[in-house]
């Protein structure tokens, strides 16, 4: 039935002071689920930078290894053997590890994470590297990440204003030669990424015979599930092999299984649903309460229980809808924030905002169809 | 077991026999009505009179189909009540115009949307076409001045007014109305009174009017009296 009254609007808004504290409750509530969803996407993709710019067919790293920053050194002669398949065109390796960084200006030391690459291989595509990647060969140079944090100093303008940046990494003097775009994370603070020769002198206890990650290319059209089954075999025990995708599905499976990290910023969500849904649920509980009469002497004139109902609901969807804009626009701002001030790149996108409104929707309508069950207790014979 | 309807009360608005009504159960229950007979017959304007707990609120609630009458028979618009299921009843209902003794106007609508919310029932009549019906019904009642007040703006007179266009906005066969006067001045009660009957007659409305209120007994057709839960008396106004 058509409604030519706006019955729902007209009933939430009568009483402005509870319409404004329910719509500022819906409005908390999405952008907790807002920040919370967002910080864990963005550690998800801080995490798995690396993982979705790997280009090559397969991945090789030790079994035992549990994620990237866990990898486990394994043998190059290992990753060697895979050039007994006739498809394998190249290999290459990526090693991991940590420097010292101390600041030239304040003499202050920061962990920071480095990756060891033949960069001309083009392996890994990050921006930067193939067109800075060159100065590598170069010893004691490196890219710096720009989206490490503030903590580094001021390395990128310095570097953009065309001077040169030279930091000590593990007591040893090394220069940037190039920018390139990671990003920040929990585990993190920043990268930079080095020529394989560079990484073996900042990192000298590193043995140059093994390997942290090791890549395989196939020639092209390769049957590459056949080649994959194939390494698995002649690699085990002593090395697994995944395509780029499986890697990444298997950082993010570590991460949801093993890291707090995931749990703790999905129960966020999950209490923004729930602080939304109470909310929403004792603002429309009241208002039926509080309405039980009218409610009954629409019954008496002759409107359903379905079409009470409907009016209740109705109030959820305009709580919902009334409650999203401003909390979603709250949310980016502070999306900003978090990523000016940590450096961890948290992102609105559009999935999230279809699904937050999904949910937002879904905690108004269940707190409407809780509130409803109150409307039976409205007689229209008790208005007599 | 009621008696066959005779050929001259297949014609009425509302046909009473043999209710009996009870509140509570076991042996907490109490009966309400005793064996109620009567009739309503199209046009006619009726006052049903009673102390208080004489069971004159219960039978029109009864009639209104708001609650759901379990002995006896009793059609009201040619739909028998007796065990009547939900659906039948809210049927009925959209058929009655109710007006109700504190006036039960929606807070948070305007006098003017007061006056066409029964048309929230009738998909075919636009909102134009309701605004236009309910504004013209509001200035013959009276009101039309004070269309855009809320409840908590308009005088006890006022707002009953309002009810009355209400009650007559969905076109209906019936019109019950609950001590429309008890919350009014005599004067502005009596007022209230003629003009729902004039506007009643107008188009043939037929209305039950339960009152305390004698005073109006002379702007009616006739007059039902109860006593405990039994019609007492029946007598009409012209004869009277």
């Amino acid at each position: 039935m058509p409604q030519k009254i706006s019955l729902a609007f007209r009933q939430l808004a009568h009483d402005r002071m509870k319409f404004a504290t329910a719509i500022a409750g819906v409005m908390v509530a999405v952008m907790l689920m807002w920040i919370q969803l967002g910080i864990l996407a963005a550690v998800y993709e801080s995490t798995t930078v690396i993982h979705r710019h790997i280009t090559s067919d397969l991945v090789v790293f030790h079994p035992l290894s549990e994620n990237m920053n866990g990898l486990k050194p394994f043998s190059v002669r290992t990753l060697y053997r895979v050039r007994g398949y006739p498809d394998v065109t190249g290999i290459g390796e990526l090693l991991i590890g940590v420097v010292e960084w101390r600041r030239p200006d304040n003499g202050t030391i920061w962990k920071m994470q480095t990756y060891g690459i033949e960069v001309e291989e083009g392996w890994v595509d990050l921006p930067g590297l193939m067109t800075d990647g060159q100065s590598l060969k170069e010893a004691d140079t490196f890219l710096f990440d720009r989206n490490s944090r503030a903590v580094f100093g001021p390395v990128v303008q310095t570097f953009l204003g065309g001077k040169a940046f030279e930091v000590e990494l593990n007591h040893r003097r090394a220069r940037v030669v190039g920018l390139t775009s990671m990003a920040a994370s929990f585990g993190q603070q920043g990268n930079i990424v080095t020529s394989r020769a560079n990484y073996l002198r900042l990192l000298k206890q590193f043995s140059p015979d093994e390997v942290h990650l090791g890549f395989v290319r196939l020639r092209p059209g390769a049957d590459i599930p056949k080649a994959q089954a194939y390494l698995r075999q002649i690699l085990a025990p002593e090395a697994l092999v995944m395509t780029p995708q499986e890697f990444t599905d298997f950082e993010l499976l570590y991460l949801k299984q093993n890291a707090p990290v995931g749990f703790v910023f999905t129960m966020g969500a999950v209490a923004g649903f729930f602080i939304g849904f109470i909310v929403v649920y004792q603002i429309l509980y009241t208002d039926v309460t509080n309405n039980l009469p009218n409610f009954a002497t629409m019954k008496a004139i002759g409107f359903t229980d379905w079409a009470l109902f409907r009016i209740v609901i109705r109030q959820g969807v305009i709580l919902s809808v009334l409650g999203y804009i401003p909390g979603s626009i709250l949310a980016i701002g502070f999306y900003h924030i978090i990523q000016v001030g940590t450096s961890i790149p948290v992102r609105p996108t559009w999935d999230r905002a279809w699904l937050l409104l999904g949910l937002t929707c879904l905690m108004c309508l269940l707190s409407g169809a809780m509130a409803t069950r109150k409307l039976r207790a409205a007689d229209p014979a008790d208005v007599f | 077991m009621p008696e066959p309807i005779q050929d001259a009360d297949r014609q009425a608005v509302v046909q009473a026999r043999g209710i009996n009504f009870w509140f509570g159960e076991g042996e907490l229950q109490r009966q309400i009505l005793f064996d109620v007979e009567f009739a309503i017959q199209p046009g006619e304007i009726v006052l049903l009179t009673g102390e208080s707990g004489s069971g004159k609120t219960t039978l029109l609630t009864l009639i209104g189909a708001l609650r759901t009458l379990t002995d006896g028979s009793l059609t009201v618009l040619g739909q028998e009540l007796l065990h009547a299921n939900a659906a039948t009843q809210v049927a009925i209902r959209r058929r009655i115009g109710f007006i109700f003794q504190a006036h039960n106007l929606l807070p948070h609508l305007s006098a003017l949307d007061n006056a066409r919310l029964p048309l929230e029932l009738s998909p075919e009549i636009s909102r134009e076409e309701g605004i236009e019906r309910a504004s013209a019904l509001l200035t013959s009642v009276g009101v039309g001045h004070r269309m855009h007040a809320f409840p908590s703006r308009l005088s006890g007179g006022e707002k009953q007014r309002v009810a009355v266009a209400r009650s007559l906005m969905g076109h209906p066969d019936l019109i019950l109305a609950d001590e429309p006067t008890s919350a009014l001045d005599s004067r502005t009660g009596r007022e209230v009174i003629e003009l729902l009957v004039h506007l009643s007659r107008g188009r043939g409305v037929p209305i039950l009017i339960v009152s305390h209120d004698a005073r109006i007994f002379d702007l009616t057709d006739r007059a039902i009296h109860m006593e405990d839960g039994r019609i007492q008396s029946m007598a009409s106004a012209r004869n009277a």
